[in-house]
């Protein structure tokens, strides 16, 4: 075995074992990998056009960067929640006694990081741990992508991708009837094809289907 | 506390010195992808705004795609750290070197391996159970409003509004007249 070869030392890293034993900066990797690997895989499947596969990876992209976003701003609350919680439950055991606030605790871990120190107060560690499993679950699962799908649709009409979501033809006609016709007027129309087609304004949709 | 019984306590406690102890990113990940596999496809099921055939297409594939993760991220994981953990790690750091290469295991099967698994799994299952009706596939195929642009065979492409093509004849003094001499359904004829 090769000690600077890269991969062992990414292997035997301490700031990767750190990531790799906290619960939160695992899952945080895990949602940006997802949130490139995705897109990207649906950009690769060549069987649908180009649009929609253009539309669902941008709009994929964009889902999982606010779950993201959304995860890493409320996960330090459920773990300091979860701290004062097991402080209650478990206050008179070893580690407890040794950090007043969450703050401590996160000092401490830093300081265990930095000097690459064994890893003591397992019950605190593990309450912590406990508590971010329990707030991943809930905010992966119920409030980020409840906000995500709430802001996606409007972030995709910002940036103009709405118009490439396969099959939203709806309102296309409408759109051309309110923007260019008075009711039952006739408009010609040239498709890219070069044919000119009649379009009546207060023609129904099977009328259109039938002209087009 | 005493509002909350011993044995829970006990078990918490349990639990909470397992997790301090021996925390593998592979429980994390694994309980979280069991839960958006039966809570996802439920809210998918409640969306009011698409048809019921959609909501439920959009649920099995949610379901489907939670039912494949969670058995690739514990295999996969367990098979790094098997594999490359005697082989990677330094005399003395195997604990922290095993941890790490389960997290690698898991960014690899986040990354390439579901989404490589979901594109080959889903679509046929996917087709199996969402059959278009073979009855009348002409008028299913038909869309609901006009398209003109990819109703023609040598130029598929979809027009957006904003992309469509303007009328030749767009001015309303055009229209009127072609309203009236036209296409006036009824009236003397001159």
């Amino acid at each position: 075995m090769n000690i600077t070869s890269p991969l062992v030392k990414l292997v035997n890293s301490p700031s990767m074992a750190h990531i790799a034993q906290t619960t939160s900066l695992a899952v945080s990797v895990e949602t940006g990998l997802k949130a490139i690997g995705r897109p990207m895989f649906t950009m690769m499947d060549k069987k649908t056009d180009l649009k929609s596969r253009q539309f669902s990876a941008v709009k994929e992209f964009i889902y999982q960067s606010l779950c993201l976003a959304f995860y890493l701003s409320i996960i330090p609350l459920f773990k300091m929640g979860g701290f004062k919680i097991a402080k209650k439950i478990f206050g008179n055991q070893k580690g407890f006694q040794k950090f007043d606030t969450f703050k401590d605790f996160v000092k401490y871990v830093k300081l265990v990081k930095e000097k690459d120190l064994p890893r003591r107060y397992n019950l605190v560690r593990g309450s912590v741990e406990l508590t971010s499993i329990i707030g991943s679950v809930m905010a992966l699962t119920m409030v980020a992508p409840y906000l995500a799908h709430k802001i996606t649709n409007p972030i995709m009409k910002a940036i103009g991708m709405e118009n490439l979501q396969p099959g939203h033809k709806k309102g296309e006609v409408q759109n051309m009837k309110s923007e260019y016709s008075p009711p039952g007027a006739v408009t010609l129309y040239r498709t890219t094809s070069g044919r000119i087609v009649r379009i009546k304004s207060n023609m129904t949709n099977n009328e259109l289907n039938f002209t087009a | 506390m005493s509002i909350i019984p011993q044995k829970l306590v006990s078990a918490l406690e349990k639990t909470c010195k397992y997790l301090g102890h021996k925390n593998d990113p592979v429980i994390a990940v694994a309980v979280i992808a069991s839960f958006k596999g039966i809570l996802r496809p439920l809210f998918t099921l409640q969306n009011k705004h698409q048809s019921k055939e959609q909501t439920h297409y959009a649920a099995l594939r949610d379901f489907l795609t939670e039912l494949i993760a969670i058995p690739s991220y514990i295999i996969l994981s367990h098979l790094t750290k098997g594999a490359f953990a005697g082989k990677l790690a330094v005399p003395g750091n195997e604990r922290n070197a095993r941890k790490v290469l389960s997290f690698l295991g898991i960014c690899g099967t986040a990354f390439f391996v579901i989404p490589t698994l979901c594109n080959l799994a889903l679509g046929p299952i996917m087709d199996k159970y969402f059959k278009p009706k073979s009855s009348e596939p002409a008028k299913e195929s038909v869309p609901k409003c006009l398209d003109f642009v990819s109703r023609d065979e040598r130029m598929p492409v979809v027009l957006t509004p904003r992309q469509m093509p303007k009328p030749l004849v767009n001015d309303n003094v055009k229209n009127v007249w072609n309203y009236y001499h036209l296409e006036r359904p009824n009236g003397m004829k001159v």
